[in-house]
């Protein structure tokens, strides 16, 4: 059977538990909803320029929802030691990584697509122009995000403190990810679209490339005793 | 006879602890040894290093003719193991579990052979009930069922009978001696004297980190004299 074949299988059943409790996806979309309500009352949305304050509200809402789904997945896996019944499958631990990366995108894309709607609602924003420059920042920026949380996801779900450690772990490190995705957010949601923004663009892409890279050397080890 | 488990000067630290020093093993194929030792003997992490679980320190471990490296996925599909823990996923279902296991190890006909092992530890009507409903005893009935769905030639348990009902470490014992007949190689660790002497073709007793004692299960008459010396020396 090919590492394809497996991957595709652990995605499934990654999907069918979590369609099953929804547990990570109403947690991540009821707080990236908090946190868009938050902004919404502290700054007046029709007194701001939204394309200086609005990308940034919105990428704040994918990260810090998106920790919240990184310690899910990750925790199911911990229960009953769920990680250690894939490592005993006749599977390389690299396809786990790749697996469990493809798990968090597709979890984190639909949460995103929740969480834009409601943006563009509280904050009246037209993207509509601009719809296919979004879709591609944000999905560079939550390929990024992805890459980073399962990592550091797995380091930490092994610890007492997991909920305080991944954003410590994590944070730090997006920095560079979520100033690239801000602005060129930014530069969408003011129509200017995304040409004066290829630098950031290209910094996106070498930021995923790079912590993919990472990701996928180093969680073989990261998941041995 | 060709072994299946050969081990040598394997050792594991975990910082300044000794999980386990300078073990010596070797297992023939067809052969049931069970092991066993007072809690933080060792047994569990011997069982997590065969398995592929736990990286060896020191030493080295051939398991079915290949040696363990950090690439070792290949031989995992011929290793069946029953731990402290499930590995099974509470939001699923046992049948899930099983097929999701099932299809992970490449069986052919996964639907059939979900139904054979849920038969065969007696699963019965709960087989479509999600995991986490389930019983401590149920649980490791389907943990069981989970170690045994790829038909593997090394069996790895680690004191399987915890938490199962007289009944079903009847159904347990029947299981392991069918396997045994049928030529797998079984390495049990337990506290149980009885059943685990019963079973076995040799008994082992790890103290500290440290094989202690091997022989066979034939001449036990005074074995479990020698296990009580041993616990209490290693306990002074």
């Amino acid at each position: 059977m090919s590492a394809a074949r497996r991957i595709a299988l652990v995605v499934a059943k990654d999907l069918r538990g979590e369609l099953r409790t929804k547990e990570a996806l109403t947690s991540t979309i009821f707080f990236s909803l908090l946190v868009l309500l938050v902004f919404n009352f502290a700054f007046d949305p029709g007194t701001r320029d939204l394309s200086v304050v609005g990308a940034g509200i919105l990428w704040i809402a994918f990260l810090f929802g998106s920790i919240l789904a990184m310690n899910r997945l990750m925790l199911d896996e911990r229960q009953d030691a769920g990680l250690e019944g894939l490592m005993l499958c006749p599977v390389e631990r690299t396809s786990l990584y790749v697996a469990k990366c493809l798990s968090l995108f597709l979890l984190l894309t639909t949460a995103e697509v929740v969480t834009l709607a409601l943006f563009v609602v509280f904050f009246n924003v037209p993207v509509g122009g601009h719809f296919g420059s979004l879709a591609l920042v944000v999905a560079l920026g939550t390929i990024g995000l992805v890459a980073l949380g399962t990592t550091f996801a797995t380091m930490s779900v092994r610890t007492r403190t997991r909920e305080v450690m991944l954003p410590l772990l994590l944070i730090p490190i997006a920095v560079p990810l979520l100033i690239a995705c801000v602005e060129t957010t930014g530069s969408i949601l003011a129509g200017r679209g995304l040409a004066e923004e290829l630098h950031w663009l290209r910094l996106l892409v070498a930021f995923d490339a790079l912590f993919l890279a990472l990701g996928y050397v180093t969680f073989p080890a990261l998941l041995e005793e | 006879m060709q072994a299946t488990i050969v081990a040598r000067r394997l050792g594991k630290r975990f910082g300044g602890h000794v999980g386990l020093a300078d073990v010596d093993l070797e297992v023939p194929t067809g052969e049931f040894l069970t092991i066993f030792g007072p809690n933080g003997a060792g047994k569990t992490t011997l069982i997590r290093c065969l398995a592929t679980l736990a990286r060896p320190t020191t030493g080295t471990v051939e398991l079915l003719g290949t040696m363990l490296t950090r690439t070792a996925a290949g031989i995992r599909s011929r290793i069946g193991v029953v731990s402290h823990q499930s590995f099974l996923y509470g939001q699923l279902t046992a049948r899930e579990n099983l097929l999701f296991y099932a299809r992970m190890f490449a069986v052919e006909q996964p639907d059939e052979r979900v139904l054979a092992v849920a038969d065969l530890v007696q699963l019965g009507d709960r087989l479509d009930d999600q995991v986490r409903t389930f019983s401590r005893g149920l649980v490791q009935r389907c943990a069981i069922a989970r170690a045994l769905v790829h038909e593997p030639d090394l069996l790895l348990f680690d004191e399987p009978f915890s938490g199962l009902d007289p009944l079903a470490a009847a159904r347990l014992v029947e299981i392991l001696r069918a396997a045994h007949d049928a030529g797998s190689t079984v390495v049990m660790t337990s506290h149980d004297l009885r059943r685990g002497t019963e079973l076995a073709d040799r008994v082992a007793v790890l103290r500290r980190g440290r094989l202690a004692h091997i022989q066979p299960a034939s001449t036990t008459e005074n074995f479990e004299a020698t296990y009580n010396r041993l616990v209490t020396e290693g306990q002074q």
